[in-house]
């Protein structure tokens, strides 16, 4: 079976675990507690003191410790496992620059193309609604073009402050640290359209630094990396990077 | 032991003066008390305006910068006067009551350390001032933060001196504080019977003392990297962003022990209490509270997981962070042994108690995957966060100390609060908490990331975020309620002896409330004393 | 452990934490108008009122604590608390200025380190300070023994010394800026003076703690009995002078040699 989007399956798998953990380790806490609260009730003449008797069990003290040892170490040792599967990009991975800036991103592929996701069109616009603020006429601008079931491996950094990038079907969050090249990798299976997040705090419109992926099969991707197809024409990224200085400079 | 005798006056009865000048541990302990308190409101009432806000996505009443603002001083504020801040109220009252003490070791530094929390909190209030709005959120991370203005960290200044003077405030309770027990014990008090919750509140002064320093040092850095354009963060002359972030978490990370450990022995007080019951396990109860202590300072990259730091050194931190989970757990266990044949009376105090633990659990389960990297990546960031250190604090936390207030209310005032109300409260408390934070949960795992002030309109989140600002709302009616509760008490509620609750602690061998001396004799302790647990007075 | 406790059914008071505290509130009120504000002559008013209040607030703090009460010795325990306190201050620097040497180590020998920087001034303040260690526990011994006149001597020594210390090192910090090596030049200028400047600001709240205690002293407040802010002083200006050979070593030798 195809997943969707990796290493989205490496982290489902861990999250199943958790959680089945979890509820487990709840019920043995709660059920416990809640039939002690209901039984031991003070019951005037009946049962007006505590047990004095026993102050502690290191028999059972000594069960709870290690108990829990057990799995938190079997915990961790299998997050260790899968977190190392999930950082190596696989080798045939897509090599996609990624600068982040307040607030956007610059993308830049193997070939040099550019695309400038921002999101931004008026920073006094409050009222606007995400989906109005980041299209012109209702059509959103600048998608950033993946092929579908291709690994992308993206390297990060930023030009002025912390940001982070999270790709949403991925599950996959970094950090665009200023002055550091930080990567993270992802491949997405089904043709559409998903969600990149700025994941770090960066000033007023944090919440609007986000750009949307189209996800196409691999030859109409590359269709587009040529420049064959209209939609991310190079005209309009120009006048889009035009726009983000500008809109900087209000800012500032 | 002699009974302690009648008093004249009670510790309150003081004029406008002296309770001004006071150098008196009972008094600066509820000075802090009421100034945390209304801090703690401001900073809920900024929360309940954010939930309005994110009500609906689009910009609803507010602009970013003034959302952003909220959202600082929610998180600086709370942590800072109500998660930390709340627990001097409770340490400078309880602490020389409970060992037996005139006062704590040092009086005046205690004044001026009240003094300075006081200060930090008129800078607090400066920033409501037009143009002085902080926007760096609690963490305050460079480069942002260094960068004054309104689209980036507003007034830095007053962001680097809250911490500065709830940090030297805090520095100076700890050195007082732990000194006091040091010193001052009465003869019989010992390591190995002192109450949890003086466990607690020293080991949670002995990582004030060697963590604030830290971040400290941290904001000093980012005052002269904002006005000096110094290079600390700089990373085109040679800084890095992420020194700060380590000296940051270096303090703040064993910080958020710092404000659930006394919440702890405050549940280990009441739960034995109203147990009618010795603790359980009180050896590994504090051996567990020094454990958490200690081993809470070796994990603070956990935070840091996506932010570019070498790979070993997450897989390191991943198996610190877990560790905790064994000590906490054996805290908690050692509760529910504790109920295990007991006499359980069922009081405000206890349902905020039991509350408290039921809840703490949620949150420190979430905790977990979070300090898994693998699992980490898909929510750092996320509501998912949210969620989780709302349950510790926003909870456990929360729950705790209001527990704490009904339980020593009567003790303190010398009247009994309104135990239907409390009773009222704790469960509407509950209810609204619960709709205000799993969804948090929830909706972090489904992608949507922390301080948005926008979102898209995901129907599952937008769904998901109007139930949590019900939550918000039924949660804030219950802590009205629990305020009148006492309030009401405190002036009509009916009067009582000194040892309502038939504890063992010393602080209930003297009348309520306690005269201004606290004991006329230093009090002597029965052998095998212990402190947790039942006595008919 | 045992205590005593005192018979006081009165409602304890003083009002010396008070005025302190409020030039602690003052203080960064001062500093936010200079800075961030940029109003320098509320910021001089601000400042102006804060010091007096400050010395005026913690004279009468040391008058009450000499003449007042009898003196239980809680201040050594509290005085190596706040040290511990202190030495996390400085490590926090220490791990700035270490971490970018070893990451930075190229550019730093290439081209940050000036060529005014040599170790001849640090190893004389060393020598400074060294000898005020000295004095100072001189003093204390004087003192133990009831010798106050001797004991005054000593602290007046320790003082010279220390004043000494601080007056070299700003004339050392105008010769290296001069040079073009500023606090804002890089990441070695950011972590010499942060470290410098931490220590002697270190320094002078030690010279005002001895001039506190020799004023004290010479008014015939202190004595054999009472020797807890004595010994607090001099442990702190002994942490002042551990302290030292830690930065001078991390600030000029780790720093300023090329290797
Ligand atoms: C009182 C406050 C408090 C407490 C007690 C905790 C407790 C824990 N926290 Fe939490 N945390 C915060 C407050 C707190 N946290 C805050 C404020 C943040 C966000 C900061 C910010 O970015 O703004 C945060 C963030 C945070 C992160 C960073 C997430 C991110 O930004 O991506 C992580 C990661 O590891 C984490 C982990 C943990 C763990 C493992 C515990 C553990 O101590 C929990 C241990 C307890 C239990 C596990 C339950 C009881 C145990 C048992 C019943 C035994 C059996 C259990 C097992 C075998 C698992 N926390
Ligand atoms: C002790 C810690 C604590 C507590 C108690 C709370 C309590 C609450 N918190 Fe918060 N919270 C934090 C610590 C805490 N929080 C931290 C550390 C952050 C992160 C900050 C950051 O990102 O930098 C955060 C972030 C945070 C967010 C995330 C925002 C974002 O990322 O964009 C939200 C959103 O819902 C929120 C909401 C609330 C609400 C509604 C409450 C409610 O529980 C508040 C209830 C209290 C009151 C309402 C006031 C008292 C009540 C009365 C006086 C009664 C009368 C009032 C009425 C009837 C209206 N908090
Ligand atoms: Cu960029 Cu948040
Ligand atoms: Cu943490």
């Amino acid at each position: 079976m195809e997943v969707l989007a990796r290493p989205y399956d490496l982290w489902e798998g861990i999250y199943k675990i958790w959680l089945v953990i979890t509820v487990i380790i709840y019920a043995a806490v709660a059920i416990p507690s809640l039939i002690f609260m209901v039984k031991y009730r003070y019951k005037p003449g009946e049962r007006e003191v505590g047990d004095h008797e026993h102050e502690g069990h290191w028999g059972l003290e000594a069960l709870w410790t290690i108990i829990p040892l057990i799995i938190v170490l079997y915990l961790a040792t299998h997050g260790f496992a899968i977190f190392t599967q999930m950082r190596k990009p696989p080798e045939n991975a897509l090599e996609l620059r990624v600068t982040a800036f307040s607030w956007g991103w610059i993308f830049q592929y193997p070939n040099g193309k550019t695309v400038v996701a921002s999101a931004i069109r008026d920073t006094e616009d409050k009222k606007c609604k995400p989906e109005e603020c980041y299209g012109v006429d209702g059509v959103f601008q600048h998608y950033v073009y993946i092929p579908a079931g291709v690994p992308v491996k993206v390297l990060l950094t930023s030009q002025d402050v912390i940001h982070s990038f999270y790709v949403r079907a991925a599950g996959v969050t970094q950090d665009a640290v200023p002055g550091r090249t930080t990567y993270t990798w992802f491949q997405i299976n089904e043709p559409g359209e998903y969600w990149v997040f700025c994941r770090e705090y960066c000033g007023q419109w944090h919440s609007r630094m986000f750009a949307k992926l189209k996800v196409v099969p691999k030859e109409e991707f590359e269709r587009w990396l040529r420049g064959e197809t209209a939609d991310g024409g190079h005209e309009s990224e120009a006048r889009k990077v035009a726009n983000i200085t500008e809109v900087r400079e209000v800012v500032r | 032991m002699r009974e302690a005798v009648h008093v004249e006056r009670p510790w309150f009865s003081a004029s406008l003066w002296e309770w001004i000048f006071t150098t008196d541990h009972k008094k600066i302990g509820i000075m802090y008390g009421v100034t945390s308190t209304l801090f703690f409101v401001i900073a809920g009432l900024m929360a309940l305006g954010m939930r309005l806000e994110l009500f609906s996505p689009g910009g609803q009443y507010m602009k970013p910068e003034t959302y952003n603002y909220f959202l600082t001083v929610h998180g600086t504020v709370i942590l800072l006067w109500w998660a930390i801040g709340i627990w001097s109220s409770f340490a400078n009252f309880l602490i020389p009551l409970m060992i037996g003490a005139r006062d704590v070791a040092f009086p005046r530094l205690n004044a001026l350390g009240y003094w300075m929390f006081f200060a930090a909190s008129v800078i607090a209030l400066l920033t409501f001032i037009p143009g002085n709005h902080i926007m760096t959120m609690w963490t305050g991370y460079p480069p942002l933060a260094a960068k004054e203005g309104v689209g980036f960290a507003g007034t830095t200044a007053l962001f680097v001196f809250i911490w500065h003077l709830t940090g030297f405030a805090s520095i100076a309770g700890a050195v007082n504080f732990i000194t006091t027990v040091i010193r001052m014990r009465a003869p019989g008090i010992g390591f190995w019977n002192l109450n949890l919750f003086i466990h607690g509140v020293i080991a949670a002064n002995v990582i004030q003392l060697l963590g604030v320093p830290s971040v400290a040092g941290a904001v000093t850095m980012l005052f002269l990297d904002t006005y000096l354009k110094t290079s600390f963060f700089d990373p085109t002359k040679g800084g890095d962003p992420l020194l700060y972030q380590n000296l940051f978490w270096f303090y703040s990370h064993p910080a958020v022990y710092v404000m659930v450990l006394p919440a702890f022995g405050i549940i280990s007080e009441i739960v034995s209490t109203f147990a009618r019951k010795p603790i359980f396990g009180y050896k590994s109860m504090v051996v567990a509270i020094w454990a958490i202590a200690v081993v809470g300072f070796t994990v603070w990259t956990h935070h840091m997981f996506v932010s570019g730091i070498p790979d070993w050194v997450k897989i390191l931190m991943s198996y610190t962070t877990l560790l905790i989970a064994v000590p906490t757990g054996i805290k908690i266990f050692n509760w529910v042994a504790t109920l295990y044949r007991a006499a359980i009376v069922y009081r405000t105090p206890m349902l905020y108690a039991l509350g408290a633990i039921l809840m703490f659990l949620i949150g420190g389960l979430t905790g977990i995957p979070l300090g898994i990297p693998a699992f980490d990546i898909a929510v750092h960031d996320s509501y998912f966060v949210v969620g989780h250190f709302h349950y510790v604090l926003g909870m456990a936390v929360t729950l705790s100390a209001f527990g704490g207030f009904f339980y020593w209310w009567p003790k303190v005032t010398g009247r009994m609060y309104s135990e239907g109300l409390g009773k009222l409260s704790f469960w509407i408390v509950l209810v609204g908490s619960n709709l205000l934070y799993f969804p948090q949960l929830v909706i972090g795992l489904l992608g949507m990331p922390r301080r948005y002030y926008d979102y898209p309109a995901i129907p599952e989140w937008v769904t998901l975020h109007q139930i949590q600002t019900y939550g918000a709302f039924i949660l804030a009616l219950g802590l009205l309620i629990a305020m009148v509760a006492l309030i009401k008490g405190a002036f009509s509620g009916e009067r009582v002896g000194p040892n309502p609750w038939e504890s063992n602690s010393l602080e209930w061998r003297i009348p309520s409330p306690p005269p201004p001396q606290n004991f006329d004799t230093p009090p002597k302790v029965e052998e095998n004393f212990c402190p947790h647990g039942y006595r008919k007075l | 452990m045992a205590q005593e406790v005192a018979q006081h059914h009165h409602h304890e008071v003083s009002v010396w934490p008070l005025p302190v505290g409020v030039a602690v509130l003052l203080t960064p009120i001062a500093i936010t108008s200079y800075f961030a504000w940029q109003k320098p002559l509320l910021a001089l008013i601000l400042g102006g009122v804060a010091v007096v209040l400050a010395v005026i607030g913690m004279a009468g703090w040391a008058n009450e604590f000499f003449t007042k009460g009898e003196d239980l010795g809680y201040g050594n325990v509290g005085i190596y608390l706040f040290i511990v306190s202190e030495v996390i201050i400085f490590g926090t620097v220490f791990a700035a200025f270490w971490a970018a040497r070893a990451l930075q180590a190229e550019v730093w020998v290439s081209e940050w380190i000036p060529e005014a920087m040599n170790l001849k001034m640090p190893i004389i303040l060393t020598l400074i300070l060294w000898a005020s260690s000295f004095t100072i526990w001189r003093a204390e011994v004087a003192m133990h023994h009831g010798e106050r006149g001797k004991s005054a001597l000593f602290i007046i020594a320790t003082m010279f010394l220390g004043i000494l210390f601080a007056v070299l090192h700003v004339l050392e910090w105008k010769h290296l800026w001069h040079e073009g090596f500023t606090i804002s030049a890089n990441m070695y200028g950011t972590g010499f003076y942060a470290l410098t400047g931490i220590h002697t600001s270190h320094v002078i709240v030690g010279l005002i703690m001895q001039a506190y205690l020799l004023g004290f002293l010479i008014a015939g407040k202190v004595n054999p009995s009472k020797m807890t802010v004595f010994k607090a002083t001099s442990a702190y200006w002994h942490f002042v002078d551990v302290m030292w050979l830690l930065v001078a070593s991390t600030a000029y030798a780790i720093g300023g040699l090329r290797f």
